[in-house]
């Protein structure tokens, strides 16, 4: 049919199959979207974590809810080293972003050797998985694989580290010490920590 | 049977109405069924999840109330607390639980481990056997003491009532393990469950009102959309078949008011115009010959000649019956006898040339053309003798017929401002002197038209002199009154 007075062939139809088009394109785009696996976090502890000074020279074989009886030993970045010696020893502390405080953890009678787990604490307050301003989690080193609790069970404990607590110097003037039982230069401790 | 076939053997198509409302019907079900179920599904899921989060944040209270009645050693407060909790609603139930499944409170056990611990008498001894008095679920309980461990919410069903239930740990803190010790980190376990019953009844009412919804709304949206489809696709639709019924029937007065600008407008428009060409076709048909209006649609200008059979009728004392007779009588009986000779031509596939006054002059083309053309003219010898016997229609009149078979020239005569489609030649003249010759109800043939239909019965030969020619002209009288005659 090509009469003049007629529309141009197939306006309405071309119309439909282009809106109905998009709406596919929408549909399939969202579908992606929302399926699509999250991006994998980088790494949050660097490799050379183990070569950090020590907080306390207390042999931490002690057990503790958590960690239970496992031989444990705590450093920190030297970030977090010089946020203390500018600050109170007895004080309230606020770690900066970028502070690392992280634990390694051998079984009971295994000190020797890569430790059998690690613990790390990363400030950064901006991170969803974040509690207190910490993102809290575990290193596997056999692996290497790390995984960030988004729980609340690692600061249920850690908040005790904010008032009286039975570790270290039990904290008598409950100083808001950012979830961190044995900071680096408690009183009586090195500032300069330990090998 | 196919079905085209099936429409053919008569049976009635499917309605184009009834098509749209079954498509609209089905695009309707598939959106908006599919547009209530995510909405009950969302529903469902949205009060879950408020019931959830509602728990959680109780159990946060209860957790935060528990913790600071346990660490100034104030146990019996709490228990005094849980059993207030308990008695707030029959549809809310809280339970303490350590974290081997006993209930809290429930023997002396924890205080004399205190009390041991601490190395002295803190808290009195207390009777009793521990017991479960709600055996917590196996294997989400081990989830919730698990370490690191985590809240579990889950859904359960008992004695036709439903409940929304969550594990809630309590951790071990390091300010606990001054009288509870280091040797564990999850210390026991509160259980919330709320009796959803009602509530679930409320969105099985919801989800029951929103599919009625659903479907009454699926009605009247169908019932709009087939209507308004009705009034603009079938209805114009239907018109415009009407419309092309009344053609194939002959009419052609008829017209569709065009409704709309779209292409069903434009539809209604064309076939305006299509059947307004008809209609003037159909008209000018009255006034001009067939032979003519053919020729509009070619290039009639171009004469040729081919072999045609003349007609020429007349009526015998025409002249003094339109003097004894008063005018309008005249027009109309001469109108119906013209008439009548016309339908009977056409009748045998024959065209009116031209109406000249009285005479009627018709042409006969094709294979059997001069038979068709001798039987034209006994029907009209029959039919006009017949009214002359006694009939009123013709007023007694009567009519001589003429016809002659020859070579003509067939072509667009006259000027550039009249012209007719019309034929010339010696076969037109003898005609028309034959006609002339013949008396009232004679029908008189030419030879050549009685050797092309030499079955018809005939009288003669004859002989008879034609003016403007110089020979003797052999001639036959059709025997219209033999019996045998066409």
């Amino acid at each position: 049919m090509s009469g003049p007075g007629f529309p141009a062939r197939g306006d309405l139809a071309a119309r439909a199959v282009g809106v109905l088009s998009f709406a596919a394109l929408l549909a399939a785009l969202s579908l992606t979207l929302s399926c699509g696996k999250a991006a994998p976090r980088p790494p949050l502890l660097p490799p050379d974590y183990a070569s950090w000074p020590r907080t306390t020279a207390v042999a931490l074989d002690y057990p503790i809810p958590g960690h239970m009886d496992d031989f444990r030993v705590i450093r920190a970045n030297a970030l977090a080293f010089r946020t203390v010696r500018r600050a109170d020893p007895a004080g309230d502390l606020d770690f900066p972003a970028g502070s690392i405080v992280v634990k390694q953890a051998w079984p009971r009678g295994a000190v020797e050797g890569a430790p059998g787990k690690v613990y790390f604490m990363v400030k950064s307050p901006a991170d969803p998985a974040a509690r207190g301003g910490w993102v809290w989690g575990t290193l596997d080193p056999a692996t290497g694989a790390e995984q960030v609790f988004e729980g609340a069970f690692c600061i249920t404990c850690h908040a005790n580290a904010n008032e009286k607590y039975p570790y270290a110097d039990g904290n008598p003037g409950e100083a808001f010490r950012d979830y961190v039982f044995f900071p680096p230069g408690l009183p009586g401790a090195d500032p300069e920590g330990y090998p | 049977m196919g079905k085209r076939e099936r429409e053919a053997a008569g049976k009635r198509p499917a309605s184009l109405a009834g098509r749209i409302n079954r498509i609209v019907a089905a695009i309707l079900a598939v959106g908006l069924g599919a547009a209530a179920f995510v909405f009950a599904w969302s529903l469902v899921e949205a009060r879950r999840e408020t019931t959830r989060r509602s728990l959680e944040d109780q159990a946060d209270f209860l957790y935060a109330a528990i913790e600071n009645f346990m660490l100034p050693g104030e146990a019996p407060i709490a228990v005094a607390f849980f059993e207030d909790v308990r008695l707030l609603s029959p549809d809310y139930r809280v339970e303490l639980y350590r974290s081997d499944g006993r209930q809290a409170f429930s023997d002396g056990a924890t205080i004399a481990d205190v009390n041991a611990r601490l190395g002295r008498l803190r808290f009195a001894p207390r009777e009793g056997t521990s017991a479960v008095v709600v055996p917590p679920d196996g294997a989400r309980f081990a989830e919730a003491v698990a370490v690191p461990p985590s809240d579990v919410f889950f859904t359960e069903a008992a004695g036709g009532r439903s409940f929304y239930r969550i594990y809630r740990p309590l951790v071990n803190l390091p300010k606990c393990t001054g009288c509870h010790g280091a040797d564990h980190t999850i210390r026991g376990v509160i259980d919330l469950r709320a009796d959803v019953t009602e509530l679930a009844l409320l969105q099985n009412l919801t989800v029951a009102g929103t599919g009625g919804g659903f479907v009454l709304l699926v009605l009247l949206l169908a019932l709009l959309i087939g209507r308004f489809m009705r009034t603009v696709v079938v209805r114009p639709v239907r018109e415009i078949g009407a419309l092309c019924r009344q053609v194939t029937d002959g009419r052609f007065d008829g017209q569709v008011v065009p409704r709309s600008s779209d292409e069903i407008g434009v539809l209604a428009a064309t076939v305006n115009g299509m059947v307004k060409g008809l209609r003037e076709r159909a008209q000018l048909s009255k006034y001009v010959s067939s032979g003519t209006i053919d020729s509009l649609g070619s290039d009639g200008g171009r004469a040729e000649r081919d072999e045609r059979t003349l007609l020429f009728t007349d009526v015998r004392g025409f002249t003094a019956y339109t003097e004894r007779t008063e005018p309008e009588r005249v027009v109309e009986v001469l109108n119906r006898l013209l008439e009548r000779q016309s339908a009977i031509v056409h009748a045998h596939g024959g065209d009116v040339d031209k109406f000249v006054g009285d005479e009627v002059v018709a042409v006969f083309s094709g294979e059997d053309a001069a038979r068709r053309a001798l039987e034209s003219a006994a029907e009209i010898r029959r039919e006009v003798e017949g009214d002359s016997a006694g009939g009123a229609a013709f007023d007694g009149l009567r009519v001589g017929a003429g016809l002659a078979t020859g070579m003509v020239i067939h072509g667009m005569i006259g000027s550039e401002r009249r012209a007719d489609f019309t034929v010339i030649g010696d076969a037109v003249n003898v005609a028309s002197r034959l006609c002339a010759l013949a008396k009232g109800g004679e029908v008189i043939a030419c030879r050549a038209t009685h050797d092309a239909a030499p079955s018809l019965p005939f009288k003669g030969p004859f002989r008879a002199r034609l003016k403007g020619k110089e020979d003797w002209q052999v001639v036959y009288y059709l025997d219209v009154a033999a019996g045998s005659a066409p």
